[in-house]
Parts: structure tokens; sequence; C-alpha cells
């Protein structure tokens, strides 16, 4: 003999309505879920910035008959989004639908953004192609974590190489973003107004993780400047002024 | 051929030409003085800069008291872009090329111009700037110290 124990789930204490979004279907409302505690951790390491917060969710299969793909998401009472990871279909005796999901962002901050900037040339009388970059992508939430830096000795002048982690809220190299994010017609931009040249882009399009994109800091020329720019300012708040 | 005299203060060729960089307000407006480095330049974020480079040379002969050479001379330019590099390089041109001046133990009779500047730029991925060189060819002499 077998039992479906459905009836009994809506008895539960502590459930709440959740929504299902599968892309390119209508949000199935979910009358009734029991949600299991959140594990938050920093799994990038970056001083907390970045959270992976991971959630198991049980709903009854009548709710939602049909399995929900891999990378739907769960929308929570909260107005959160949960990403499904894995889903097991538990038909009896509990006739419940098992979820392990995953909640990715960057700590929201002044210092969490970053922009895209995207070169326009003109022709020098010389004919050299001069970069102008303009933002095109913008209020990016970014964790700039990083990661080292290292003296190196180019052409008889010293450099400081130092590279970052962009993690970034938003994969920029996805198909409905016309960006090319390794391009060297392409910059991140900190909230500092510090440009970024984009070596590799990794984790695009993932389910489980954030992209991220791995970038050396630009300090020389026109477009390093802006450091020294950051340097006054922090002298000038140092000094009161 | 043009003779700038005794440059005050410079201890030998390097020190002069810095001097003379220091007097040339079109070279100043350009590059201050301050970046003008002989040698290593220190870490550096603005451009643009000029890195001295003296190359050595060959001595041609010599007396009881002075040695008479053929040095090679190096402006390395670096800018954010190829034209300023290159009216940079003009203005050096203008500054040397064909000038003779001396110090106190020593001077440049001739400053030969070694021809148009040649320029490429860096190959690193972050780092786009030009280097344009210039080069001459002093003829020298100095007192022995032997």
């Amino acid at each position: 003999m077998q039992f479906d124990f459905t009836a009994d789930f809506y008895t539960l204490d502590n459930l709440q309505p959740l929504t299902l979004r599968v892309a390119g279907q209508a949000d199935q409302a979910i009358p009734a879920a029991q949600d299991h505690p959140p594990t938050a951790t920093d799994i990038e390491k970056a001083a907390g910035q970045v959270v992976q917060t991971d959630r198991y969710w049980v709903w009854p299969i009548v709710a939602t008959p049909a399995q929900p793909p891999l990378g739907s998401v769960l929308l929570d009472a909260d107005g959160a989004l949960w990403t499904i990871l894995d889903v097991t279909r538990k038909q009896r005796p509990q006739g419940v639908w098992t979820a392990h999901t995953r909640n990715l962002a960057v700590v929201a901050g002044l210092n969490n953004v970053a922009q895209v900037w995207k070169a326009t040339y003109t022709k020098s009388p010389a004919g050299e192609a001069v970069a102008t970059y303009a933002a095109v992508l913008t209020g990016i939430p970014a964790r700039f974590q990083p990661i080292d830096t290292t003296e190196q000795i180019f052409e008889d002048a010293e450099w400081p190489k130092t590279t970052y982690h962009v993690i970034l809220g938003l994969d920029i190299f996805a198909p409905d973003i016309p960006v090319e994010p390794a391009s060297a017609d392409y910059r991140l931009v900190d909230s500092s107004g510090r440009h970024y040249r984009i070596m590799k882009y990794t984790r695009a399009q993932r389910i489980d993780a954030l992209p991220i994109a791995e970038c050396v800091l630009i300090i020389e020329g026109s477009e390093g400047q802006a450091i020294d720019r950051v340097a006054a300012e922090l002298t000038r708040r140092a000094l009161g002024k | 051929m043009s003779d700038l005299g005794t440059i005050a203060g410079a201890t030998g060729l390097e020190s002069a030409i810095n001097t003379i960089w220091a007097a040339n307000a079109a070279l100043v407006a350009a590059v201050p003085a301050d970046r003008l480095i002989t040698g290593r330049v220190p870490p550096s974020e603005q451009m643009p800069y000029v890195r001295l480079e003296p190359e050595g040379g060959r001595e041609l002969s010599r007396t009881n008291a002075s040695i008479y050479a053929s040095e090679t001379i190096l402006f390395h330019i670096w800018s954010d872009g190829f034209d300023s590099g290159r009216t940079i390089a003009a203005l050096i041109r203008n500054a040397f090329a064909s000038m003779a001046f001396n110090w106190t133990s020593g001077a440049v009779m001739d400053m030969q111009w070694g021809g148009p500047a040649v320029s490429r730029q860096a190959s690193e991925p972050e780092i786009k700037a030009w280097q344009t060189t210039v080069t001459f060819t002093a003829s020298t002499w100095q007192q022995r110290e032997d």
C-alpha cells in the first residue's frame, strides 16, 4: 500500500509561498513551501563581499507537476532569487520536490560597483588609432578583489603590475550583452574611476557561481592617471581639506 | 653648428643635457625637467617622460691631458600617443642637434643628430605607450683623470 502525504504537507508550520520562474514561461505560483535554514559563505574569500547562500526548498509536486529545469529560479516572499542547482522528485510517500538552490550576491556598497567602457577610435594625424572610452554598462555589482602586485621592469622603467579578480553580479559575457570582455576595446572601471584591462573572463553563464574577470590595473598614461586622482583625494581627506 | 657655451653647474655630459633641458622653455612645456631621467625610471603613471640613455662610445684619440671620444646618446620618449612622441622628438632635435657646449672638465664639440626618430608601441596588453627614440652621436673631449 502506497501513502501520499501531500495533504499532510500543508499542515506543517512556517510554510511560505514561492514563485517558480522558468525562462520563457509564465511564473508559476507555489502556495506553500518549506525551507531549510540557509547557509551563507564567502566562497571567493573576498573579504565577505561575495556571499553564496545555499538553501533547500520542499514543495508539493501537485503545485508544479513538471520538473523545474536546472537553472530556473525560485522567488521567495522576501523577493530573493534562488537558482535551482539540483532537484529531487520524491514521489512517494511524500509527493514533493526537494530543490537545492543558491543565491549569489555581491554585497551592496558604494565601492562594489563597476562600469564597462568601450572604445571608439579616431585617427591621429599620423594615423594612430586613438581610443576614447565611454560607458556602455553601468551600475554592475562587482567586487574588485586584489590578487597580487608584482614588480616588473619594462624598458628600464619600473611598473607595479597589479592583478584583480573582479567578481561580477552581472554576466557581461552573455548572448544578450554585446560585450567582448577580453577585447582591448573594453575596460572595467571601478567606483574611483580606475581602469582595468580584462585579461581573462571565466565562469560565464554558470548557475552555481558568479563570473570572474581577471584584470590588470592600468597605471600608465591618460588611463592610468585615475590612480593619481585617487591618491590626491585620499591625501586631501587625510589632511581634512 | 651653434655653441651654447659653458653650462653652469654641469659636471658631465648627462648633467649638461639635463641643465640645457631645464633651461629650454619649449622642452619643459612638453616634458618637465624632473621627468627627464638618466637611467632607470622610477614608478610612473604619467606620460610623457624621457629616459636618457648614455650608451657609451669609443675613444678616438688621447693626448697627455684629454680624451677625445664619440659617444652615442639616446633619448627615449615615452608618450601616450604617436604624435606627441614625434612632437617631443622634434623639440629635442631642435634643442640639441648640431649644438656644442662645455662644462668644467669637458665639452661636446658637436651633437650629431642621428636622423628621424624611431617609434614603436609597447606590446604589453595593459601598456599601450609609445617609445620614440632620438639618437645623437656626440663628439666629446674630457680632461684625463688618470
